[in-house]
C-alpha cells in the first residue's frame, strides 16, 4: 500500500460521484422549475381575468350611469345600427351637454351614443359620443321628434375614449310585447316599449393588445358572431372564447388570445 | 514517516451520516414551506375573484325577476323563475357558469346559488322579497363549500 497516494485520492470527488451528485440536482432543478413555471402561468391568467374583470366593469358602469338618465317618451328616439360586427346605439338622455362648434351654449338634453371603431394605431376602441340637443323645431340642432327623419348625427369631435381593450360590442333590447317582454336583436323605433338592454362585449388586457398587431384585431372580432333571435349571445361567444384559446389562430400568439373575455350584462332602464 | 496523522484526513473529508440527515431535514422543510405557500396563496386569489363573479351573477338574477315582476310575466327571460303568487314562495337552486350563464344539465358550473322568492299574502300586502345565496365550489356537499355570498333584495310590488 503506497501511502502517498491517498491524500491525493480522498481530497476530491470522483468523476462519478460527481456526475451523480449533478444528475441529481438536475433532476431536483427541472421539478422545481416546472412548479414555478406552472405557478407563473396561473398567476398570469388570473392577472389577467382580474384585468379584463375591470375592463369590462368600467365600461358597463359608464353606459349604466347613462342609461339610468335615458329618456322615456314615445317620441324620444333610440337608434340601433347593426354595422356587420359591431353595434352602435344612440339614445336621448337627461345629461347636460354641449352643441359642436358654432352651437349656442350648453343644453339639457343629450343624445348619447356607443359605438366600436377601428382604429390603425390600436386596432378596435370602444368610443362614447355626446351632443347636446334641443326640443325646437327652427334650430339647427333641434331633436327631429318625428321618426321619420333622419337620425341626428354624432360628429367625430364629440367622441371620447372609453377603452382601447374593448373589441367587440353587441346589443340586444328587451322590449315590451303584448305578452310579456322578449328579447330582440333589432331596436324599437322609439324607447317607449324598451325594458332594457343588454350588452355584450369582447376584452383583450394591455399584455394581450401589445402582443397582437393592431390590423389582426379585426381576424379576432370576426369569430364572435352577431347576436342571432333565440340564440344566448354570452353563451355562443364564451364557446368561441374557449375555443380560440385552445386551438389558437394562425399567426397570433397563443396566450394573447388565451386573455380574451367576453362579458355580458342586462341594463333595466328605470 | 511523511504522513504523520494518516487517520485524520479519511475523518475530516467526509460527512457523518446525522450531518447528512440534518443537512436533508432543512431542505426538505425550506422546499416544503416554499411548495405550499403557493396553493395558499392561489387560493386567496381564487376565493376573491369567486366573491365578485357570484355577486354579479346573483345581480343578474336579481335584475332578470324585477323585470319579470315589472312587466307581470309567467317566467323571467333569462333565469326563467317564476314570480310567486300571493302568499306564495318560489324556490331557487342554479348552477352558474363562471360567465353569469346558467350551466347546461351536463356541466357542473362554478357556483350554486339558492335561495327563494317570496310574496306576501293579499291580506298582508307588501314588497316581494328576494333572498340568495351562493356557494363555491357548485358541487360541494352541504357544509363543505369553501366560500358563500348572500344577496337580500326587495321589490315593490
Amino acid at each position: 500500500m503506497n501511502p502517498s497516494s491517498h491524500p491525493t485520492r480522498l481530497a476530491g470527488f470522483t468523476l462519478i460521484e460527481l456526475i451523480v451528485s449533478m444528475a441529481v440536482l438536475t433532476i431536483m432543478l427541472t421539478m422545481i422549475l416546472q412548479i414555478t413555471n406552472s405557478t407563473r402561468n396561473a398567476v398570469k391568467l388570473t392577472e389577467s381575468k382580474s384585468n379584463n374583470d375591470a375592463i369590462a366593469r368600467r365600461a358597463f358602469d359608464r353606459i349604466s350611469r347613462d342609461l339610468a338618465q335615458i329618456i322615456i317618451r314615445d317620441d324620444a328616439r333610440i337608434e340601433f345600427k347593426s354595422n356587420p360586427g359591431n353595434d352602435q346605439i344612440s339614445f336621448l338622455t337627461r345629461t347636460k351637454g354641449f352643441t359642436a362648434s358654432g352651437g349656442a351654449g350648453d343644453r339639457d338634453v343629450s343624445l348619447v351614443s356607443y359605438s366600436i371603431l377601428y382604429d390603425p394605431t390600436v386596432g378596435e376602441k370602444l368610443l362614447r359620443g355626446t351632443s347636446g340637443k334641443l326640443f325646437a323645431f327652427d334650430s339647427a340642432d333641434a331633436l327631429k321628434l318625428n321618426a321619420s327623419l333622419p337620425f341626428p348625427a354624432i360628429s367625430p369631435d364629440n367622441l371620447q375614449l372609453l377603452s382601447n381593450n374593448v373589441i367587440r360590442l353587441e346589443v340586444e333590447y328587451l322590449i315590451q310585447g303584448g305578452s310579456g317582454v322578449t328579447q330582440e336583436i333589432t331596436a324599437p323605433a322609439t324607447s317607449q316599449n324598451l325594458r332594457g338592454l343588454v350588452i355584450t362585449l369582447v376584452t383583450l388586457d394591455d399584455w394581450a393588445r401589445r402582443a397582437i398587431k393592431p390590423y389582426r384585431m379585426e381576424s379576432i372580432a370576426v369569430n364572435f358572431t352577431d347576436a342571432a333571435l333565440g340564440k344566448r349571445t354570452l353563451k355562443t361567444w364564451s364557446l368561441k372564447r374557449d375555443e380560440l384559446a385552445k386551438s389558437g389562430i394562425a399567426g397570433l400568439p397563443k396566450d394573447a388570445l388565451q386573455s380574451i373575455r367576453c362579458y355580458q350584462r342586462t341594463f333595466l332602464i328605470p | 514517516m511523511e504522513y504523520p496523522h494518516p487517520i485524520t484526513p479519511t475523518r475530516t473529508l467526509g460527512f457523518t451520516l446525522v450531518e447528512v440527515v440534518v443537512a436533508l431535514g432543512i431542505f426538505v422543510f425550506a422546499v416544503t414551506v416554499l411548495i405550499g405557500a403557493i396553493p395558499m396563496g392561489m387560493k386567496q386569489v381564487q376565493a376573491a375573484s369567486n366573491e365578485s363573479l357570484s355577486i354579479t351573477s346573483m345581480e343578474s338574477i336579481r335584475d332578470d325577476l324585477a323585470l319579470a315582476l315589472a312587466s307581470k310575466m309567467a317566467t323571467s327571460l333569462r333565469y326563467g323563475l317564476t314570480p310567486p303568487g300571493a302568499g306564495e314562495t318560489t324556490p331557487v337552486d342554479f348552477k352558474i357558469m363562471e360567465n353569469g350563464e346558467l350551466a347546461a344539465a351536463n356541466e357542473t358550473g362554478v357556483f350554486r346559488v339558492m335561495g327563494s322568492v317570496r310574496r306576501p299574502p293579499a291580506a298582508t300586502p307588501g314588497p316581494v322579497q328576494l333572498h340568495l345565496r351562493a356557494t363555491w365550489p357548485a358541487n360541494a356537499p352541504a357544509g363543505r363549500e369553501t366560500g358563500a355570498i348572500e344577496l337580500v333584495a326587495a321589490f315593490q310590488p
